[in-house]
């Protein structure tokens, strides 16, 4: 058994070799897990956005549950997802969606945050593998730190970016209840450039009405 | 041994809480005060002077980011001044970024050899701060920061401090909750309906797919809008957004 400061200094010394994977099996080895899944649950909202981070999970596995599971994680509400943070939680996998004899159906969630980012760690574990609450809480810190590394992984999305500074102007505008007239009025721009503004906000964010794009820009802490 | 006031240990009115109908554990009285012996205990691991609590308020174009006291120790206004007044607005960038501790040292040398925690040279400061970041998410975020440090830092004593003061940080959010929540007072077809619109659907097919009538549907959302005292339907769904009614 590998003590909690080696395992915090491998997985620090494992970071300047720049791969994700070798610091995931640690995380495995330190847990006594078998497999780990990494996913970014605030990615997942916005449609289709590669969300999968990494994987060593049996791949139908992934396609099947995975999903299913990030989707679980996403579709909370706000203030249980807060006070769950950095908490393992446990859940059963159906036998249906394929997982292997070998595996045991209890699946650890670990949702943790670095940055803005928002992560989940789903780990698979052998049938009559011992768990430890006390070193899954470890694990949830240590894969933060971890994480926070690898920029590519927990930068915010694209679409944050594309959206220029009048733009997210405007939707915090629309956010506090203002009519384009009013945002017109507040920002002293023509009515017409406050709707061209919205528009080009609902193609860059994909909303079908303004409402949706508000709610997109809340949940991504844009306003 | 330090003297704690016991001025300190009750809690105002606005402090006490009666029930959280979101935490899901049912019923849980409680007061921020109830934190206090367990920020003491994390006082004596780390051998520190004093601690405090910050929370903090992320920048948004209208609102500037803001960190501010929520709790600290007796004793510690000189600490917490000074810190804020020379690093508030590092620590508010870096917990946008990252969930790495931070040591702020007077000194020049390099605290630890291969750690998480990112070293700070702050010449001004006394001792050793060890600040621990905790980003929950839309809300309940901040620090917990112990003053003057004199225990031996090491990796293992990091994480175990980072792991408390994330449950404390925890904690005082779901003691804190608690007394706004308007969402036992809206209906499940008014947060329904809300959590749709959220997701870009339109009153028309809000109500094929509830089978309500459209007219339902918007007297609905009408009265979720008055319940949350927002001014329109969209105001309402950032609102509900951000207090947790809708995801």
């Amino acid at each position: 058994m590998i003590a909690r400061g080696a395992f915090i200094q491998d997985l620090e010394s494992k970071q300047s070799c720049g791969q994700i994977t070798g610091g995931m099996d640690l995380v495995c080895a330190y847990a006594g897990a078998r497999c780990y899944l990494l996913a970014r649950t605030d990615l997942f909202l916005d449609r289709h956005h590669d969300f999968i981070v990494t994987s060593n999970w049996p791949f139908d596995l992934v396609r099947t549950f995975g999903a299913t599971l990030v989707d679980s994680q996403a579709r909370t509400s706000e203030i249980r997802r807060c006070l769950q943070t950095f908490e393992p939680s446990f859940q059963d996998i159906d036998r249906s969606v394929g997982l292997p004899e070998e595996f045991s159906q209890r699946v650890c969630l670990i949702p943790y945050n670095a940055g803005h980012a928002r992560m989940v760690l789903a780990l698979l574990f052998a049938k009559d593998a011992f768990l430890s609450h006390d070193r899954l809480r470890d694990v949830a810190l240590a894969a933060a730190y971890f994480t926070s590394r690898f920029p590519e992984v927990v930068s915010t999305n694209d679409t944050l970016s594309d959206l220029t500074d009048r733009e997210v102007e405007c939707l915090s505008w629309i956010g506090e209840g203002k009519t384009s007239d009013e945002i017109a009025l507040i920002i002293g721009i023509s009515r017409n450039t406050v709707n061209n503004y919205i528009t080009s906000i609902m193609n860059k964010t994909g909303a079908k009405t303004r409402s949706e794009a508000v709610a997109f820009a809340v949940r991504q802490r844009i306003i | 041994m330090m003297a704690y006031g016991t001025s300190h240990l009750i809690p105002s009115g606005e402090d006490r809480v009666q029930h959280l109908s979101h935490g899901g554990s049912g019923v849980r009285a409680g007061s921020t005060a109830d934190l206090f012996p367990k920020l003491v205990i994390m006082q004596r691991l780390c051998a520190s002077e004093a601690f405090a609590v910050l929370s903090a308020q992320a920048q948004t174009l209208l609102t500037p980011g803001r960190l501010e006291c929520g709790m600290q120790s007796p004793g510690s206004d000189a600490f917490v001044d000074g810190l804020m007044q020379g690093h508030a607005a590092f620590l508010l960038s870096h917990l946008a970024l990252s969930p790495r501790p931070v040591i702020f040292t007077p000194h020049q040398k390099q605290m630890l050899d291969v750690s998480p925690a990112l070293t700070v040279h702050a010449p001004e400061r006394q001792g050793i701060d060890l600040a621990f970041p905790a980003q929950l998410g839309a809300m309940g975020n901040g620090y917990v920061v112990f003053f003057s440090v004199r225990a031996a830092i090491d990796n293992d004593l990091l994480i175990d401090m980072h792991r408390k003061s994330l449950s404390v940080m925890r904690e005082k959010l779901r003691l804190g909750f608690g007394g706004a929540s308007q969402s036992d007072k809206l209906n499940e077809r008014e947060i329904e309906c809300l959590q749709l619109v959220g997701n870009g659907m339109k009153s028309e097919a809000i109500g094929e797919r509830l089978n309500l009538s459209v007219h339902t549907v918007n007297a609905y959302l009408g009265s979720a809008t008055t319940k949350l005292n927002a001014v329109n339907r969209i105001q309402a769904i950032a609102k509900a957004i951000r207090l947790g009614i809708i995801a």
